[in-house]
């Protein structure tokens, strides 16, 4: 399709920006209705301007979330009382539609008790009487002496699955406390080699810079990069951070050229103390330290509102 | 060190929005923690007051909320329809207001904003803003001051094109000239490499 440069290079930005009257916004969309190419060039400059606007992004005050999902959770309830489990699941919002009762399948006759018991009359003798009281007690004493040994079983089946039970338990224990063993041992290895890297920061020559809390949220929050310019080796300490949750990580971050760069991923204990070594930290390659809490594993840029330290190296 | 991604953060907007779409609240929650920031940002910008604007970003995600149907990725990416929202909202605001927009010119200013601290956030955030935008700052300073004017006024200011030759006393084709060069020299920028 023919390329209409006044509405490509008039209206495009503007169309981007949001700043066209209705009607402009019809032509531009019926432009690029039957035009991929064009469409495609309309794309770009709307992402353009979606990049200009996140210049300056703010932290929103978590309550604004915290009514948000207050609001749905509301929502939810009144609206579909049957809805099922909130599982994320992109199919439909059908509803829960319940399940039809299977028919009854026995279609079947309830025949007719066929007991008839015929009205022939017999004779009632006095022995006939007692065997009947006799066989009624044995069947008795029969059902009791069952209903004894049921229970007695019962009771050893459950007597069983607790002895399995304590079994699985001290299974569990006991590998906790190898597990708690083996932990032990990596602290007990880590805080040597880290003993180690003190030893060799601490040699004359090297250079400590504070980082702090600048926002004034967690004022105890502190770090301190110490770093030995001979071997270009670096230690990154920490205390006072916020605990981290399951799934977090905290990540320190070397600002190269204004462009945050991964320094690695590690964690601080119940009382937000950690440390955290950085091999190529060189003095005079970065201009800044940060520290970011990431998703485990680490992100590949630092999470928009998520870092918690920040310290310049140079002033 | 292995550098990945969480799982959930993997997920594109596109498909984050089709969940919301689908009632999945756990999807809204993410699409929150993904722009609810930049949104604020932006609606600041526009009303110039943080506690107008944490309503007008309630409103907006609210409305993403009721009208995620509405959304046809045919028609562009979510993005700058998210935008969008919040944008009208935060003008609508305004217009009520009867307070002209005031685009940040002072450069402190700015900076002071970006890094105004929400209240009650449970990590401290400010700092780490103003680190994801100076990324971008960078690719702002390729604009001049007159295209980064037409932008912002048209965007922040919600002026047309009309208005805004009006409102700088220039002509209307330097007024398109000044918004394509702009959007141009983002684009340029944005896209080298070491900036994605």
């Amino acid at each position: 399709m023919e390329r209409n440069d006044r509405i490509e290079e008039e209206l495009f930005p503007f169309y981007a920006l949001d700043a066209l009257t209705d009607e402009e916004r019809a032509e531009v969309e019926s432009y690029v209705a039957g035009n991929p190419a064009a469409r495609a060039r309309l794309d770009e400059a709307m992402s353009a301007v979606a990049e200009f606007v996140t210049a300056a992004p703010l932290t929103p005050d978590p309550a604004v979330k915290a009514r948000l999902m207050a609001r749905i959770e509301d929502e939810a309830v009144p609206q579909s009382p049957a809805t099922p489990s909130p599982q994320p699941s992109p199919i439909g919002r059908g509803s829960a539609t319940p399940s039809p009762q299977p028919s009854p399948t026995g279609r079947g006759s309830t025949r007719p008790s066929a007991t008839g018991r015929g009205s022939a009359s017999r004779g009632f003798s006095l022995r006939d009487f007692f065997f009947g009281r006799a066989l009624g007690f044995a069947v008795l004493l029969l059902l009791l002496g069952g209903f004894g040994l049921w229970r007695l079983a019962q009771q050893s089946s459950a007597l069983r699955a607790q002895v399995t039970e304590l079994q699985s338990t001290t299974a569990a224990l006991r590998a906790t406390l190898e597990a708690t063993q083996g932990e032990n041992q990596v602290l007990r290895r880590e805080l040597a080699a880290r003993d180690e890297t003190l030893a060799q920061l601490r040699q004359p020559g090297a250079i400590t810079i504070a980082i702090g809390d600048a926002t004034g949220e967690h004022p105890a929050a502190v770090g301190t990069l110490t770093m030995n310019p001979t071997t270009g080796q670096a230690a990154l300490d920490v205390a006072n951070l916020p605990p981290l949750h399951e799934g977090t990580t905290y990540q320190a971050w070397m600002i190269v050229g204004g462009v945050p760069v991964s320094a690695g991923t590690f964690a601080v204990d119940a009382a937000g103390q950690g440390h955290h070594v950085m091999p190529q930290a060189t003095l005079g390659t970065f201009e800044a330290i940060g520290v970011s809490l990431e998703p485990s594993g680490g992100s590949e840029q630092p999470t928009p509102g998520k870092i918690v330290l920040l310290g310049g190296v140079t002033s | 060190m292995t550098e990945r991604t969480h799982p959930a953060v993997e997920l594109s907007d596109e498909e984050l929005m089709a969940r919301v779409a689908a009632r999945d609240a756990v999807a809204f929650e993410l699409l929150y923690d993904r722009y609810a920031p930049v949104v604020l940002g932006v609606v600041v910008k526009i009303v110039g007051d943080r506690a107008v604007g944490e309503e007008v970003l309630q409103d907006t995600y609210w409305r993403i909320w009721s009208q995620a149907a509405s959304y046809d990725p045919a028609k562009g990416p979510l993005r700058p329809w998210l935008f969008s929202i919040a944008r009208r909202l935060a003008l609508d605001v305004l217009r009520r207001q009867s307070v002209r927009p005031q685009p940040a010119r002072d450069e402190s200013e700015a900076r002071r904003l970006e890094l105004a601290p929400a209240p009650g956030d449970d990590v401290p955030t400010a700092v780490g803003d103003a680190l994801a935008a100076a990324q971008l700052r960078g690719a702002l300073d390729q604009l001049s001051a007159e295209q980064r004017r037409v932008l912002e006024l048209a965007y922040f200011g919600g002026l047309t094109r009309q208005e805004i030759a009006q409102a700088t006393g220039t002509p209307l084709g330097t007024v398109h000239t000044r918004a394509r060069l702009g959007l141009q020299a983002l684009r340029a920028k944005l896209g080298a490499p070491g900036n994605e």
